[in-house]
């Protein structure tokens, strides 16, 4: 299929693209009928349950299941030697590409426990107590090994080594000692020595961010099914049936058309849900015990054993010009990526600098193993981090210049026709017009009170598109059905059913939208990476096109007229051919004699988009700082972007006063701490302190409109970038409310109380 | 040893059998079939499970099957009158309050709770009130939005 | 005949630290062919961990896209989201 549409001619007039209506799932989500992952029951179904490490580093000696398995009630108990043997191997499965056995082990440990929370068994029983009362009878035996949880203690060259195999990769020369740091990766321009001596002012600072989880409310939660034929059902909450199936496939070694996964409401992802941990375990638990098998997270263990995303160091070096020209940029980031490799540093080192031209400079990033969880994809996965660090630099640089900081910003900005610091050339971007958009907001000229400060900072996402099916089914009463493989995260069905309506000249209310399983839609990379709208609606889009085109095809045959005689006009057939003058035709008409033209009417569109248009992100945020106690309130924020075209604006909206809240959270309260022994000491809501509303103003949404060429609406992503630049508008804030440089988060009362006596 | 407990859930009888550990949200969920409630935290610090009892706003995950004997339990699949939304139902489809949904029953519940208690809250009043359901997708914007929008409506309804 | 550059990734562990080619190919497939030929392995790691960026444009998996002399093409490490 090709991947491209041209944009629908200039003066189009869209009618339904850019208007509010209410989403097609509406009802079911305020009335409570929604079925999310633990909603769901299958009759005979048993509970199924998860032994987790109580050690952040050890060797698994012995397991002895004889007496749980004893027990009256158990059905079934796993662990992870049941799984068959998995070579390693690169599996594309969504979030760029993930190792296979790295998977399997996080699901269920082998040799070694790498976390404390790393599961480690699982029992199947007839009731939640007796399914309890198995694990605390399964007999682990454990080998206590010196564990590591912090980046740059993981880094060192005596630190404990999760994987005594493992040699650093990206090195010029191979090393000749094995490593927690998994890999390393540089991106440089020109010449940093060279820059960094012609520049007239310097700042040079040291930033750490803590490990943060996603924080979805809905926990992980499946029911899965493995019937005596091999033919297997899960139902499962997650960014992505067909990822569910892909990876099940794999670690259980099953034919993947013989998994039929039905995706559940999902109660938020982030990035969290784009892989397994519990629905591979379910189908080995269900196969053994010939039932299905029911397993829900508890807030405890989504905690210990899911996302977070990294803790990191992050050094940054900045040279410029007196007049602000930035000249040289040293930036080194160090990435914790849990017990397995695959940090994001890699998008973190290629977004870090994405917003500045700058002549000469270097980025390195690590990749380092750790005693955490495995980290998981997180919005805009890594650009936050190196958005934080590179943020807060740049508005020392403006302090110390004297500067405006969106001037800082707009001399060094990045325009169409300018090699990104990643690479390829810039094209169609809406950065300046973003930056411009804050500088005329009121908040930019708005007075500031006592104890107030101002931040601003900017972040970038480059979206992704990627392979997508869609079909646009015609009903015979002239309504449509429109069918995608994408969960539905935060309202794309309302989306889907917007675009559908556009093109087939319908009220939006016609058209119903469905998230089918993966047998009954062909196959769509998950919901992530800011894709859904933009490549899913792409391909809903072609597919509605595809039936405009059929539907006058009928038309004309009905009117024995060329069917370059019929015109599809605002969802009718308009007939050309004067000497006929036919009235026009309806598309319920034309639907409900479709046997007399052909059959039925539909079109299935399957493609891999691209085309998907990077985006901009401008936060200004103020805050005020209790000088007594520390305590940070913020009292303004205005985020601005540049979202393409907005579908639907509400949901647009949404998106960014979302994400910045999340980022305002990772800012100033949310951390994962450990204790001496790695456990996880505020593993629940009490003491993982994520923003409530009382913590927070309104979020003013602007929505900069660039429309994106290469999306027949002119769409892009825009769920990503709002979390790049929070983290550091509230920490240029808090630096410039207390005169202090803050380099630490979350910057909670104690440390910025802390600052405030230092300084 | 299991427990008969009779209740009012959304001002129907009902009867069920406790476990001595239950929770009334395990009960309303897997007893009751009323999936509407959450569970988020299990811990009282989500709000997903938000019910009210006699009146009463509860984390329905911190109060215990069998303390439900006797009582009157409203939850969110009881807050439409047949198939007609309550106004702030009606007003979170409206303002796009919902991204995911998942927190929507719980802060449904308690922002109806609020508007049964204080007909017109500030903005800092309903920010406190519901202070106990969090919300991951939205950041609460266009939350507080709907709920002022329903108080305001409910209002004007009253009047006329 | 186009040139290449590689932009992050640890290509370089099949290069022995060279980070840009000019390489004889008229499509993306052939021009990971002939730099697999060069770099034993290299084609594979690309197919697997490599995004392409090509005259501006991100593709995930561009191997049908043509190549003139002119393209710019960059090799970045794929992209995922979340």
């Amino acid at each position: 299929m090709t991947d491209v549409l041209d944009r629908p001619e200039a003066g189009d007039t869209l009618r339904v693209v850019g208007t509010r209506p209410a989403r097609p799932d509406g009802v079911d989500k305020v009335t409570g009928r929604a079925t999310y992952g633990a909603d769901f029951t299958m009759a005979g179904q048993l509970v199924g349950k998860i032994l987790r490490s109580p050690h952040a580093h050890a060797r698994i000696v012995s397991i002895d299941t004889r007496k749980a398995r004893a027990l009256p009630g158990v059905k079934a108990i796993v662990i992870g030697t049941d799984f068959p043997d998995q070579a390693s191997e690169e599996l594309a499965g969504g979030e760029g590409a993930s190792n296979i056995r790295d998977i399997a082990l996080n699901c269920l440990a082998r040799d070694k426990v790498l976390y404390q929370g790393h599961a480690v068994a699982a029992v199947a029983a007839t009731s939640s107590s007796i399914a309890d009362a198995a694990l605390a009878l399964i007999d682990v035996k454990y080998e206590v090994l010196p564990h590591v949880t912090d980046v740059e203690a993981a880094m060192a060259p005596d630190a404990p080594l999760l994987d005594e195999t493992r040699f650093t990769t990206g090195l010029e020369t191979k090393p000749d000692k094995p490593s927690n740091i998994a890999s390393r990766m540089q991106l440089k321009r020109g010449d940093l020595a060279d820059g960094f001596a012609s520049a007239d002012v310097i700042v040079e600072g040291r930033y750490i961010t803590p490990a943060v989880h996603q924080g979805y409310i809905e926990p992980h939660a499946c029911v899965a099914s493995f019937g005596a034929d091999g033919q297997c059902q899960v139902w499962a909450s997650s960014q992505g049936q067909f990822m569910i199936r892909a990876y099940c496939a794999k670690i259980l070694n099953i034919e993947a058309s013989d998994i039929r996964v039905t995706p559940a409401e999902i109660g938020g992802g982030f990035g969290g849900k784009t892989t397994v941990y519990i629905e591979p375990v379910a189908l080995a638990l269900s196969k053994q015990a010939g039932a299905p098998v029911k397993i829900v997270m508890t807030r405890d263990e989504v905690f210990r054993a899911t996302g977070p995303t990294s803790g990191a160091v992050i050094e940054v070096k900045l040279g410029a010009k007196s007049d602000g020209t930035i000249v040289a940029a040293d930036v080194v980031l160090k990435y914790q990526a849990g017990a397995f490799p695959g940090s994001p540093v890699g998008a973190g080192a290629m977004t870090a600098l994405a917003c500045y031209n700058i002549p000469n400079f270097l980025i390195t990033g690590y990749d380092v193993v750790n005693n955490t969880p495995k980290v998981a994809a997180y919005r805009a996965p890594g650009a936050p981090i190196s958005a934080f660090g590179v943020e807060s630099a740049v508005d020392e640089l403006a302090e110390k210049l004297g500067m405006d900081p969106i001037a800082l910003r707009l001399k060094n900005a990045v325009h169409d026709g300018d090699k990104a610091a990643y690479g390829p050339t810039f094209k169609n971007i809406g950065y300046v017009e973003t930056l411009e958009a804050i500088a005329n907001h009121p908040h930019y000229k708005a007075p500031l009170g006592p104890n107030q400060g101002r931040g601003l900072a900017v972040g970038f996402w480059f979206n992704v598109g990627g392979e997508s099916t869609a079909a646009v089914n015609i009903v015979e009463d002239g309504s449509a059905v429109v069918i995608s493989g994408n969960p539905d995260i935060g309202g794309s069905r309302a989306s889907m059913a917007m675009m559908a309506a556009e093109v087939l000249g319908l009220p939006v209310e016609h058209v119903r939208p469905i998230v089918a399983d993966t047998a009954s839609i062909g196959f769509s990379m998950l919901t992530g990476g800011s894709r859904t709208t933009f490549a899913t609606g792409m391909a809903v889009t072609q597919a509605a096109q595809k039936v405009v085109e059929d539907l006058k095809r009928r038309a004309a045959e009905i009117w024995d007229v060329a069917v370059d005689k019929v015109e599809w006009v605002n969802g009718s057939a308009v007939c050309l051919d004067a000497a006929k003058a036919k009235p026009d035709l309806t598309l319920a008409a034309i639907a409900g004699q479709s046997a007399k033209t052909g059959g039925p009417i539909g079109a299935t569109i399957a493609l891999n988009a691209q085309g998907a248009g990077p985006g901009f992100g401008v936060h200004l945020c103020d805050v005020e700082v209790d000088p007594e106690t520390g305590h940070v309130s913020v009292v303004r924020y205005t985020a601005a972007q540049d979202v393409g075209k907005a579908i639907h604006p509400s949901y647009v909206e949404g998106q960014v006063q979302g994400g910045a809240v999340q980022g305002i959270g990772w800012a100033l309260n949310e951390e994962y701490v450990f204790d001496g022994k790695g456990a996880m000491e505020n593993p629940g809501f009490l003491d993982y302190r994520m923003p409530v509303a009382s913590d927070l103003p309104m979020i003013d949404a602007v929505l900069v409109e660039v429309a994106n060429p290469r999306h027949p609406f002119g769409a892009k992503g825009v769920g990503e970038v709002p979390i790049v630049p929070p983290l550091a508008a509230v920490g240029n804030a808090v630096s410039r409310a207390i005169g202090v440089r803050m380099h630490d988060l979350p910057l909670s009362p104690p440390r910025v109380r802390a600052a405030i006596d230092a300084g | 040893m299991k427990q008969h407990v009779t209740a009012t859930v959304n001002g129907d009888p009902v009867e069920f059998l406790s476990d001595p550990g239950m929770t009334l949200l395990d009960a309303l969920r897997d007893e009751l079939g009323l999936t509407g409630s959450k569970e988020g935290c299990g811990s009282g610090d989500c709000g997903a499970c938000s019910v009210v009892v006699d009146g009463r706003l509860v984390c329905s995950c911190l109060m215990l099957a069998a303390e439900a004997e006797g009582h009157r339990i409203e939850t969110i699949e009881g807050m439409a009158e047949g198939s007609v939304l309550h106004p702030l139902q009606r007003k979170f489809i409206e303002h796009a309050a919902l991204q995911c949904g998942f927190c929507t029953p719980g802060l449904l519940v308690a922002a109806k709770a609020l508007l049964d208690s204080n007909p017109d809250p500030s903005e800092t009043e309903v920010r406190y009130w519901l202070a106990g359901n969090l919300c991951r997708c939205t950041g609460y914007d266009k939350v507080i939005r709907a709920v002022m929008d329903a108080g305001a409506e409910m209002r004007q309804a009253r009047v006329a | 005949m186009p040139h290449v550059v590689v932009a992050g990734g640890d290509c370089i562990r099949f290069t022995g630290g060279a980070t840009s080619f000019d390489v004889e190919a008229d499509t993306v497939r052939r021009l990971i062919g002939a730099l697999d030929e060069r770099y034993p392995g290299l084609g594979e790691y690309i197919d697997k961990r490599m995004a392409i960026s090509i005259d501006g444009e991100i593709f995930q998996d561009p191997g049908h896209v043509p190549l003139t002399p002119e393209t710019e093409i960059y090799l970045i490490p794929k992209i995922g989201g979340g």
